[in-house]
């Protein structure tokens, strides 16, 4: 699911709600699951969120640009 | 057995050593959502409905297989637990057509969920029509696992199991194999009864018409505690 959120804001289909869900989930699933491998899954891309914010910033005006504006 | 101090959401409480966190909250009146536990059955921590926060420890722990400590300062309801509770039934839930008679539907009421924000993933599962009396429908299947503790628990005829892991886990029947030609199978309707959802119910039954008597389970498990 997380995956197919990223994806969606890669390929130009992203609004900030999905942004702000992907949040959410990463913080979620590090802190609710059950093994190790859940805990640490979400590090790379909660990583990419504190530290490369304004990409997604940037894209997802990029995404806007190409919608005419219009936030879906 | 020796007596502990606890503190659970303000209340100090004076507990036996031993017990489950979850144990100690249905004792003492202070609710604690699950899904995956069943009185009567072994707890495995599945569904992370029950996690709780513990001061002191930076990770939230299930109430069902934690057992408490001296000096536990426990938390059930901070907004932390609750936002991660509704979002854990979201990711439930299916469309499940045991329409008022599921167990997942009334805890999406208690959580206060209006509706699902995430995509379903609608996987296509089959549907097992193979057993003369009951079907399992691995669409509405939540993997709780309670199915496959109270066969080898309480039946002993481990005719159910788990296959792959993740999103991919399914329930199976023996190896795999259809349930109708299952050999360990005593269709005693154990499973049918702990299902929480419409996964596994009889045939001859309308839809919207199931009733499932979960408790019986736990009585059996106490009354076979007594030696008769």
């Amino acid at each position: 699911m997380m995956h197919d959120l990223l994806s969606k804001i890669c390929n130009g289909h992203g609004t900030a709600r999905d942004v702000e869900m992907l949040e959410e989930l990463s913080i979620y699933v590090k802190e609710a699951s059950l093994c190790g491998l859940g805990m640490s899954a979400p590090n790379p891309l909660m990583s990419t969120l504190r530290y490369f914010k304004n990409e997604y910033i940037e894209q997802l005006k990029k995404s806007d640009a190409i919608k005419g504006g219009v936030h879906g | 057995m020796a007596k502990i101090p606890i503190n659970i959401d303000g209340t100090a409480l004076e507990v036996e050593q031993g017990q489950t966190i979850l144990e100690i909250c249905q004792a003492n009146g202070i609710e604690i959502l699950t899904m995956c536990h069943m009185k009567g059955l072994g707890d495995v921590g599945a569904c992370r409905l029950c996690l709780v926060e513990i001061e002191g420890i930076n990770k939230l722990l299930p109430a069902c297989t934690t057992k408490v400590a001296a000096n536990q300062v426990i938390k059930t309801k901070t907004e932390k637990i609750k936002k991660y509770q509704k979002i854990t039934t979201e990711l439930l839930f299916a469309v499940c057509v045991s329409n008022g008679k599921c167990e997942l539907q009334d805890l999406g009421y208690k959580v206060g969920m209006t509706h699902v924000r995430f995509p379903y993933l609608f996987p296509q599962c089959e549907v097992d029509t193979s057993h003369p009396w009951y079907v399992m429908d691995h669409n509405r299947c939540i993997t709780c696992t309670r199915c496959v503790r109270v066969c080898s628990q309480v039946e002993g005829s481990y005719n159910w199991g788990v296959k792959n892991r993740g999103v991919s886990s399914r329930i199976i029947s023996d190896f795999n194999t259809p349930w109708g030609e299952s050999t360990t199978c005593t269709a005693c309707s154990k499973c049918v009864h702990s299902c929480p959802t419409g996964a596994i119910w009889p045939k001859a039954i309308v839809q919207g018409q199931l009733t499932k008597s979960p408790q019986m389970i736990a009585d059996l498990v106490e009354r076979r505690k007594m030696n008769l």
